[in-house]
C-alpha cells in the first residue's frame, strides 16, 4: 500500500503511517465481559480477505487517528473515513 | 582491427583512441565503444565462463540480459560489459574461471553434463553421511560468478532524487517518445526514463525508412522534439528496477562524464506510467546454441552500424522476424560476408526485403532453424534443419545470428502486477489486465508498422494524461492504425535437437532443453515449481532470456494448453542494483540531548538507547563505585533530559488520563506528584511516570526516555471513539532535565533557587515552580535513586548553563556526574522496576509487585490494562518479581542468568543484578515461579559458561534492599 | 542418477474420504502427513494444496535454522529438529542441504547481552552449544564484519551458535512431500477447501473445489491462511498475516561462511551454496494478503547491509520477493486441537519462524492426531493462553495496539 489518504493532510506516502487494527467498535463495557470478547476486540483483525474497516495514525504528520477502508486483496485503500 | 563505417548511426569517435586492459593484456578501442564492443573487435569472443558448466560464454545481446557477459571492472564484480563505457585506464578481468579463460580446468564440468540432469544435486552427495560435509566447500567454491574482496572499499559517489510526475514513460524508443511528447502537448509534467545512452530505441541503429526518412534520422527528430518540450525531464542511462505499489517507480542511472555521481537512485511517484519497453529476442534453442559466436539480431545489427565491428567472417543468420531480415541486408550491405539467412517461418517474411535478399545472391532458407552448431570457442559449422522434413544441411560459419522472433519485454510491467498471458495472433506473452492507471505501449503489443507504433505510443500518453486531469480531447488524432499483419515465428525449439542436452534454454543457470524434460518427468510441470525444480531463470537476467521459452516448452512438452503455463512472477530490481547506490548516503540517526557537549566535558562514555545517545558513565571503572558512593553521601548530577514530558489540558483531560493509568487519576492534590503507570491491553507495563495538576483540567506528565511519541498515539488511539475535548503538547525536546541527588543535594541546589526548599516547605513527591539560575523552572522531588533528590526541568536552551551553575555551586561537595549505569544499581538498591528491564510479556502489574497502583474498584472508566489484571488475578504458576542475594560474597551473576529446578527446567530468570558495597554481596530482582516467591526460598542460578552441574546460590529477601523506610529520599 | 526421473509424488483422484484430511501444503503440511503415513500408520490421509508445494512461505525463506530461543520450552523443541535434519536426510534419501555452518547473532550493546543471557544460559542448560563472544571473537567467525564504532549500532559481540545453520528449502518440501506419497498419503495440488463440515461439534468432512471428502480429522496448516479455515468452524484467533520480503543479491565467491543475524539492525544474512546472499527481515505492519515487495525494503536493507559488512558495497541485488508471515501477539506459533471440536487440529501462527520447526513439529503433529491428546511439548503454544493471559514469553517486550507493536 503506498499511498494512505490522511483527512487532514491528505495523499501520503504509507511510511508516514502506523496500523491500528480493524474497526470493530470500542471497547465492550468490562462488566460481563468474557475474555474471549475482550480479546477479539484487543486484537481484533477479521483477516477479511476483501474490504476491511481499519485505523490509521498520521504518525509522522498530523497524529491524528482516523478510518479508512482497505482491500486487504490488493492492499488499496478504498475510502477514507472521518478523522477521530 | 578495422572499424567499418555507417555515418548515420555510428557512435564511435575513431579519432579518440581509448585504452584498457583485459586479462592483464593492454587492448584499445574508440570513444563510444562499451567494453563488450571493444573486445569483440579486438577478437575476443570468450569473456566468461558459465555458473554449472563452465562453457565459455560470449556476446550475445548488446542489452545484456544474462550473466555471460558479466565481468569485473576496477574491481567491481558483476558489471555487464555491455553497459560499461571504456575509459583509459580501465582494468577489467574475466570472473568464474579456474587455470585459464580459455582452459577453465571446471570445464570438466561440461563432459559430466550427462549425470548433472535435472536437481541431481538433491540425489547425491548425502550417501554416505560423511560426503556431504566435505563436498560443501569445493561448491561453494566453485559457485558464485563474482568475487568481493572483503578489505575493498566499493564506496562510489552516489545520490539520491525523489521526484514527482503526472506521466512517467518507461523507454526512449518511438513509442515512448511519441507518449511524453503527446502527454506534455496537453500539459501534463513527463518524466521519460531511458536504459541507453541516447534516446531513440530501435530506430537507432536503422537505415531502413520510416516517414520518409532513415529510421536513426526519425529518432532524432522526434528526440529534438522531446528536448525541446519544456515539461519533459529525460534520463538517461537509467535502469528501471520495477512499478511498486501504487505506481512507484525505481530507477538507478549510471553517470557519464559530467555527473558528478557513480550511479544515483531514483525514486519517482507518478500518477500514471506509460511502459514502451520494445522487445526482446526471444532465444532460439539448439544444440549448443550458447557457444562464443553465437548471439541476436540486434547484437549483430548493433555492432556493425553503430560500433563498426564485423560480427565475424561467415555469418549464418537463422531468425524468426523482418527485423532480422532488415539487419541481414543492412550487414551484406556493410560489407559482412552472410552464408545464408535461414528463417523458421513458413510465411509471413517481408516480400520487398526478400527481394532484397534475392538481388544479393544472399540464399534464403524458409522453414528451417540451425539445430546445431560445432566449435568451442570458435564456431566451425552449423547444422540446419528443415522444420517439416527434418532434412538437415551443414554450413561452415563463424558466427550464427539467430532467434525464434521477438518477445515482449513485460519484465518491467509484470512487477506492477500485471499478469501475462500468451496472445495467439503475435506470438507474445502480454498483459491482459493492467493495473489502474497504468498502460502498455509500443512494439510490445506485437506492432511491427513503424507508424502503427508511434501512433500508439501517442495514444497512450495521452490516456496517461488524462488520468492526471488533463484535457486530452483536442489532441486526439483521428488516424487510423495501418491493418498489421502478425507472423509470429511458432516454434518452441529448433528441430532435431534430440534430448537438447546442450541446448540451453537459461544462460544464466545453465538450464537445458533436456533439463526441463527431466522436471516435467519429475511431475515439476508448473512453471514455478519447473523453475526452482530445473533452475530457470533464477539468475540476474531473471526471465528476460529464458522466460517465454519456458513457459512455451512446458506446453509442448506436457501437451498442455499454454494457458496453463503462464510466466512465472517477475521479482523487482529487473536490473541488479549495486547497494552501495540503494544505500546511498549514510542516513544514521541519534538524538543528543542538550547537555551532551557538558557531559563530553565531564568525561561521559557515551551509549546508544534507542535513538538516543546517553552517558553510560564517567570513568573507567564500568562498576562506577565512585559514582555510586557520591550519590549516597554526597551529591550527583545527571542528565534526565531524555524523557518524555507532556502537558495535557481541556475538559476532558481527567477522563483520558483515568482510561491511560491504572492509578485513580482523582485526587489530585496541588502541589504533590503522582506516580502513574500505564498498561498494555494484556495487563503488562507499557510507561511510568509522573504526574502533576497545573490549574483547573491541566495537567503535565512524564514518560520513560523514547516514549514519547508512542505515548501520543497511545492516548489518542484509546480515546478515538470518545467526544472528548481535550488536548496534548510534547514538551520532550523543549524541556531538558538534571536530576540532583544526593544528601547534599538541598545545600547546592539552595544555592540556585528562589524558593524555600525545606523539607515542610518542599516535602517528597512535591512539585514546585521556581526561578533557577535565572530561568523559570519545574521542581519535582523523586525518589527513583532512593536520596533526596531534585528533578529540575527547564527550557533546553539554558540547560547547559544550569548544569555548570550546578558544578559551581556544587564545587565545595565535590559534585560529580553519575551516568545510566551508576543510576541502575542507585534504583536497583530500591527494587524500583525499569520498563523493560524487570517487564516483560509474561508478566502484569502485579506480578511485578505493583498491584499498589492500581485502582480497582474503578468500574467507569474502561482502564487499559484492568480488565486483564481481574482475569489474572488469582491465577498459580504465574511468574513473580522477587528481590534476592547471593550467597557467595564473591559471585556476581550477570543480568538475564535463569534460575533452575530439576532436570535442568528453567523456571526464572534474572532481571537485574549487581554487586552492592553497602551489603558487600550481589543483589537484585529477578522473576521466578511463584511457587520460590516466598521470602527465604532458595534460589539456583545458572549462566553461560559455567559446568552445567553448577549454580550460583541465592535467598529470596524483602526489598529494597537499602533504605526500607525511604527516610533519605523523605528528608 | 539416472536420466529419465520419476515423478516426485504421484496425481492421485480426490477420493470421497480420508481418515485424515490436512489443508495446506507447506513444510508443516507435508510433514505432518509424512510422519502421519510414516510412524502413526495412518496412510489413508490427503493433504489438500490451493497451487502447489511449497507455494507459500515454505518455499519463500532463507532456510535458517537455529535452537537458540528464549524461552526453553522452545528451545528444547527446536534442539530436537536440529538433530533431526540429517535423520531426515537418510530417511527421505534426499540431499536437503544442510550446511552446519553455524548461526551468530549480533549484540550491539551491554543490555542485549543481559536479555541474551536468558537464550544462552537456557540453550546451554539444555545441551545446545551455544555461547556468548566478544567483538573480535565475531570479526574472526565473520571477516567481513565492520567493528567501526560510528555505525549505527556498533558491534558489542554476539550469540554463537555452532549446530545451527542453512538448508535449501525446496529440497527439505520436495523431500518431504516424496516421503509422504511413498508412504501412502495422497497429495493434491490444485484443490481449495471451501468448507469444513461438523455436527455436534465433531468435524465430519470438509468441501473443496473439486469434491466433499468425508473424514474425522482436519488439519489446518496453511501459514497465511489459516485463521480463515479456522473461521470456518467458528474459531477466532488473534493472528496478523504481515507481509514480510527478503531478497538475494547476485552469486558471490563464498565470504560468508555461518548465517548471521542482527536483532538491532533487524536483518539476517547467509550465503547460500550457489553464492548468492540471501537477506531478509522487514514485516510490513497492515495485514494483506499481496505479499507484494515494497522499494524502501530493498533500500533500507542495502543501508544496513553496507553498514554491517561494507564490502556488500560491491554486490547487487538481483531479486526481492515476499510471503505472509502469520504473526500472534507474543511470536510464538498457535497449537491446539481435537477439544470443544473433536478431530479439529490447528497448526500456525508461525510467522517468520516456521521453517525451522517444520519437521519437528509435523512429526509432534502426528502424534496428537493419532493419540488425540497433546504432545508435551506442544502443549504451551495452546491458543487457550491468550484468554488467560499466559503469552510464552518468546517475545519479551508485550505487545502495544498490535503484534507488531
Amino acid at each position: 500500500m503506498y499511498t494512505i489518504t490522511c483527512p487532514i493532510c491528505g495523499k501520503r506516502n504509507q511510511k508516514e503511517f502506523r496500523y491500528g487494527n480493524e474497526d470493530v467498535g470500542p471497547m465492550p463495557s468490562y462488566e460481563n465481559l468474557t475474555p474471549e470478547k475482550y480479546l477479539e476486540n484487543l486484537y481484533s483483525n477479521g483477516n477479511h480477505a476483501g474490504v476491511q474497516k481499519e485505523w490509521w495514525c498520521h504518525r509522522q504528520g498530523c497524529g491524528t487517528w482516523f478510518k479508512v477502508e482497505r482491500n486487504t486483496l490488493t492492499n488499496l485503500q478504498v475510502k477514507t473515513g472521518e478523522a477521530k | 582491427m578495422k572499424r567499418l563505417r555507417q555515418p548515420l548511426t555510428t557512435l564511435i569517435d575513431e579519432s579518440q583512441k581509448i585504452t584498457f586492459k583485459w586479462q592483464k593484456k593492454s587492448f584499445s578501442g574508440f570513444q563510444g565503444d562499451t567494453l563488450a564492443t571493444a573486445l569483440h573487435a579486438s577478437g575476443v569472443k570468450t569473456i566468461s565462463r558459465s555458473l554449472k558448466y563452465h562453457r565459455p560464454r560470449g556476446l550475445y545481446s548488446l542489452d545484456g540480459e544474462g550473466v555471460s557477459t558479466m565481468v569485473e571492472v576496477d574491481k567491481l564484480p558483476n558489471t555487464r560489459a555491455e553497459t560499461t563505457p571504456i575509459e583509459n585506464g580501465m582494468t577489467a578481468i574475466a570472473q568464474n574461471y579456474k587455470g585459464s579463460l580459455n582452459f577453465d580446468l571446471m570445464g570438466i564440468n561440461d563432459k559430466l553434463s550427462h549425470f548433472m540432469s535435472a536437481g541431481f544435486y538433491y540425489r547425491m552427495f548425502h550417501k554416505p553421511a560423511f560426503l556431504w560435509n566435505k563436498v560443501i566447500d569445493p561448491i561453494r567454491n566453485a559457485a558464485g560468478t563474482g568475487k568481493l574482496d572483503i578489505t575493498h572499499d566499493y564506496g562510489k559517489k552516489v545520490e539520491e532524487r525523489y521526484l514527482h510526475t503526472d506521466v512517467c514513460v518507461i523507454g526512449g524508443g518511438p513509442a515512448g517518445m511519441m507518449a511524453a511528447i503527446a502527454a506534455a502537448k496537453s500539459g501534463a509534467r513527463v518524466i521519460l526514463l531511458e536504459r541507453r545512452n541516447a534516446l531513440g530505441g530501435f530506430y537507432n541503429w536503422r537505415i531502413a525508412k520510416v516517414n520518409g526518412l532513415p529510421a536513426i534520422k526519425r529518432a532524432e527528430e522526434l528526440a529534438n522534439e522531446v528536448r525541446s518540450t519544456s515539461n519533459i525531464s529525460v534520463m538517461e542511462n537509467t535502469f528501471v528496477m520495477g512499478i511498486w505499489g501504487e505506481r512507484q517507480v525505481t530507477a538507478f542511472q549510471k553517470g557519464t562524464g559530467d555527473d558528478p555521481f557513480f550511479e544515483q537512485y531514483i525514486e519517482i511517484m507518478a500518477n500514471a506510467v506509460v511502459s514502451a519497453t520494445g522487445c526482446l529476442e526471444r532465444p532460439l534453442i539448439f544444440e549448443h546454441n550458447d557457444r562464443p559466436g553465437v548471439m541476436q539480431s540486434d547484437c549483430a545489427h548493433r555492432l556493425v552500424h553503430q560500433y563498426g565491428v564485423s560480427p565475424g567472417k561467415q555469418l549464418v543468420f537463422s531468425t524468426g522476424d523482418n527485423l532480422s531480415l532488415e539487419a541481414a541486408l543492412d550487414l551484406a550491405k556493410m560489407g559482412v560476408n552472410i552464408a545464408l539467412v535461414a528463417d523458421s517461418r513458413l510465411t509471413g517474411h517481408d516480400p520487398k526485403l526478400m527481394e532484397e535478399l534475392n538481388k544479393r545472391n544472399i540464399p534464403f532458407w524458409k522453414n528451417y532453424a540451425v539445430s546445431r552448431v560445432w566449435g568451442k570457442a570458435t564456431i566451425k559449422k552449423a547444422r540446419l534443419t528443415d522444420i517439416k522434413t527434418l532434412a538437415s544441411v551443414t554450413v561452415k560459419c563463424d558466427t550464427i545470428v539467430a532467434n525464434a522472433g521477438r518477445s515482449a519485454d513485460v519484465r518491467i510491467i509484470s512487477t506492477a502486477g500485471a499478469k501475462v498471458r500468451y496472445n495467439k495472433a503475435t506470438g507474445f506473452f502480454i498483459p491482459e489486465v493492467l493495473p489502474e492507471n497504468i498502460f502498455f505501449t509500443g512494439r510490445a503489443t506485437g506492432l511491427e508498422k513503424n507508424r502503427n507504433i508511434e501512433a500508439s505510443g501517442y495514444q497512450s500518453g495521452l490516456d496517461a494524461a488524462q488520468t492526471s486531469g488533463f484535457d486530452t480531447d483536442g489532441f486526439r488524432k483521428d488516424k487510423c492504425l495501418e491493418k498489421e499483419t502478425y507472423s509470429p515465428c511458432l516454434i518452441a525449439h529448433s528441430p532435431h535437437i534430440g534430448k537438447g542436452e546442450k541446448s540451453f534454454v537459461c544462460f544464466d543457470e545453465d538450464a537445458t532443453y533436456k533439463t526441463i524434460v527431466q522436471g516435467v518427468q519429475a511431475g515439476m510441470e508448473r512453471p514455478d515449481l519447473a523453475k526452482r525444480f530445473v533452475s530457470v531463470g533464477l539468475g540476474a537476467g531473471q526471465s528476460a532470456l529464458p522466460g517465454s521459452n519456458l513457459s512455451l516448452l512446458l506446453s509442448e512438452i506436457t501437451g498442455k494448453d499454454i494457458n496453463g503455463f503462464c510466466p512465472t512472477t517477475v521479482r523487482p530490481p529487473v536490473e541488479p542494483v549495486s547497494l552501495d547506490t540503494l544505500a546511498g548516503a549514510n542516513h544514521a540517526i541519534f538524538k543528543v540531548t542538550p547537555l551532551y557537549d557538558n557531559l563530553m566535558k565531564s568525561g561521559a562514555f557515551m551509549q546508544r538507547m534507542g535513538i538516543w545517545k546517553r552517558a553510560k558513565y564517567f570513568s573507567d571503572d564500568k562498576n562506577c563505585r565512585d559514582e555510586i558512593n557520591n550519590v549516597r553521601s554526597n551529591v550527583g548530577i545527571t542528565d534526565v533530559s531524555t524523557l518524555g514530558k507532556f502537558r495535557i489540558f481541556g475538559p476532558d483531560a481527567k477522563k483520558v488520563l483515568e482510561r491511560i493509568y491504572i492509578n485513580a487519576v482523582s485526587g489530585f492534590k496541588e502541589g504533590k506528584l503522582k506516580y502513574v503507570v500505564a498498561l498494555t491491553g494484556d495487563g503488562c507495563l507499557l510507561d511510568d511516570g509522573v504526574a502533576a495538576q497545573l490549574g483547573k483540567n491541566d495537567y503535565l506528565f512524564t514518560t520513560s526516555s523514547g516514549h514519547a511519541a508512542k505515548v501520543i498515539e497511545w492516548f489518542r488511539f484509546h480515546s478515538r471513539y470518545e467526544n472528548w475535548a481535550y488536548n496534548m503538547v510534547n514538551l520532550t525536546d523543549y524541556y531538558s532535565g538534571i536530576n540532583i541527588a544526593g544528601p547534599n543535594s538541598r545545600k547546592v541546589l539552595g544555592k540556585l533557587v528562589d524558593i524555600d526548599l525545606s523539607n515542610e516547605a518542599f516535602p517528597a513527591n512535591g512539585i514546585r515552580k521556581a526561578v533557577i539560575n535565572g530561568v523559570s523552572a519545574w521542581l519535582m522531588r523523586v525518589g527513583f535513586v532512593g536520596e533526596l533528590a531534585y528533578e529540575i526541568h527547564l527550557p533546553a536552551s539554558t540547560a547547559t548553563s544550569l548544569w555548570d551553575a550546578l558544578l559551581e555551586a556544587g564545587r565545595e561537595f565535590n559534585i560529580q556526574p553519575f551516568g545510566q549505569e551508576a543510576q541502575f544499581t542507585l534504583r536497583l538498591e530500591k527494587a524500583h522496576v525499569i520498563i523493560g528491564q524487570e517487564t516483560e510479556s509474561r508478566v502484569n502489574l502485579l506480578d511485578v509487585g505493583m498491584g499498589f497502583a492500581w485502582a480497582r474498584q474503578d468500574t467507569e472508566h474502561q482502564k487499559v490494562g484492568a480488565y486483564a489484571l481481574k482475569v489474572a488475578e488469582n491465577q498459580p504458576d504465574r511468574l513473580k518479581l522477587v528481590g534476592f542475594t547471593v550467597d557467595d560474597p564473591e559471585k556476581v551473576p550477570g543480568d538475564g542468568a535463569v534460575i533452575v529446578a530439576d532436570q535442568n527446567d528453567v523456571i526464572g530468570n534474572i532481571c537485574s543484578c549487581r554487586k552492592s558495597e553497602i551489603l558487600g554481596k550481589a543483589f537484585g530482582i529477578a522473576l521466578v515461579d511463584e511457587s520460590l516467591s516466598d521470602i527465604g526460598s532458595r534460589l539456583e542460578f545458572f549462566e553461560d559458561g559455567m559446568d552445567i552441574n553448577d549454580r550460583i546460590l541465592a535467598t529470596v529477601c524483602k526489598t529494597p534492599f537499602y533504605d526500607p523506610k525511604g527516610l533519605k529520599q523523605k528528608a | 542418477m539416472g536420466n529419465k526421473l520419476k515423478r516426485m509424488w504421484p496425481e492421485n483422484g480426490l477420493k470421497s474420504s480420508y481418515d485424515a484430511v490436512i489443508i495446506g501444503g507447506g513444510i508443516h503440511g507435508c510433514a505432518t502427513a509424512y510422519y502421519l503415513a510414516k510412524e502413526q500408520g495412518m496412510k489413508n490421509i490427503a493433504l489438500i494444496e490451493r497451487t502447489c508445494v511449497g507455494y507459500g512461505g515454505s518455499g519463500r525463506n532463507t532456510a535458517i535454522v537455529r535452537a537458540n530461543q528464549r524461552t526453553q520450552a522452545n528451545l528444547r523443541l527446536h534442539k530436537e529438529g536440529l538433530e533431526l535434519w540429517p535423520v531426515l536426510t537418510k530417511e527421505l534419501d534426499f540431499n536437503l542441504m544442510f550446511n552446519q555452518s553455524g548461526h551468530l547473532s549480533l549484540a550491539h550493546s551491554e543490555s542485549t547481552i543481559g536479555a541474551f543471557r536468558i537464550n544462552v544460559s537456557s540453550a546451554q542448560l539444555s545441551g545446545v552449544d551455544c555461547k556468548f563472544i566478544d567483538a573480535k571473537e565475531c570479526k574472526e567467525l565473520v571477516p567481513a564484519l565492520n567493528l567501526s564504532r560510528d555505525i549505527t549500532h556498533p558491534v558489542y559481540g554476539g550469540i554463537y551458535s555452532p549446530p545451527g545453520g542453512v538448508l535449501r528449502h525446496d529440497a527439505v518440501m520436495w523431500a518431504l512431500a516424496r516421503g509422504a506419497a511413498e508412504q501412502g498419503a495422497h497429495i493434491h495440488q490444485g484443490v481449495e477447501v471451501t468448507g469444513i463440515e461438523m455436527s455436534n461439534n465433531k468435524i465430519t468432512g470438509v468441501t473443496t473445489s473439486h469434491g466433499k471428502i468425508k473424514t474425522p480429522n482436519v488439519i489446518v496448516a496453511a501459514g497465511g491462511y489459516s485463521v480463515q479455515l479456522a473461521e470456518m468452524v467458528g474459531i477466532k484467533l488473534p493472528v496478523h498475516p504481515l507481509t514480510i520480503q527478503a531478497m538475494v543479491t547476485q552469486p558471490l565467491k563464498p565470504f560468508l561462511n555461518l548465517a548471521l543475524s542482527s536483532g538491532a539492525y533487524d536483518i539476517y544474512i547467509t550465503q547460500t551454496l550457489k553464492g548468492e546472499v540471501a537477506t531478509g527481515a522487514h514485516m510490513d505492519e497492515a495485514p494483506n494478503f499481496t505479499s507484494a515487495v515494497t522499494s524502501i525494503c530493498l533500500k533500507h536493507q542495502a543501508e544496513m547491509l553496507t553498514e554491517l559488512l561494507p564490502c556488500m558495497k560491491g554486490a547487487r541485488f538481483m531479486r526481492i520477493w515476499a510471503g505472509l508471515a502469520d504473526m500472534a501477539p507474543d511470536m510464538a506459533p498457535i497449537i491446539f486441537g481435537n477439544d470443544e471440536i473433536k478431530g479439529f487440529y490447528f497448526n500456525g501462527a508461525w510467522g517468520y519462524y516456521g521453517f525451522k520447526s517444520g519437521p519437528i513439529v509435523g512429526k509432534y503433529m502426528a502424534k496428537f492426531i493419532a493419540e488425540g491428546k497433546t504432545p508435551h511439548h506442544l502443549e504451551q503454544f495452546t491458543n487457550k493462553r491468550f484468554a488467560r493471559f499466559r503469552y510464552t514469553g518468546e517475545k519479551a517486550v508485550p505487545a502495544e495496539i498490535g503484534p507488531w507493536n
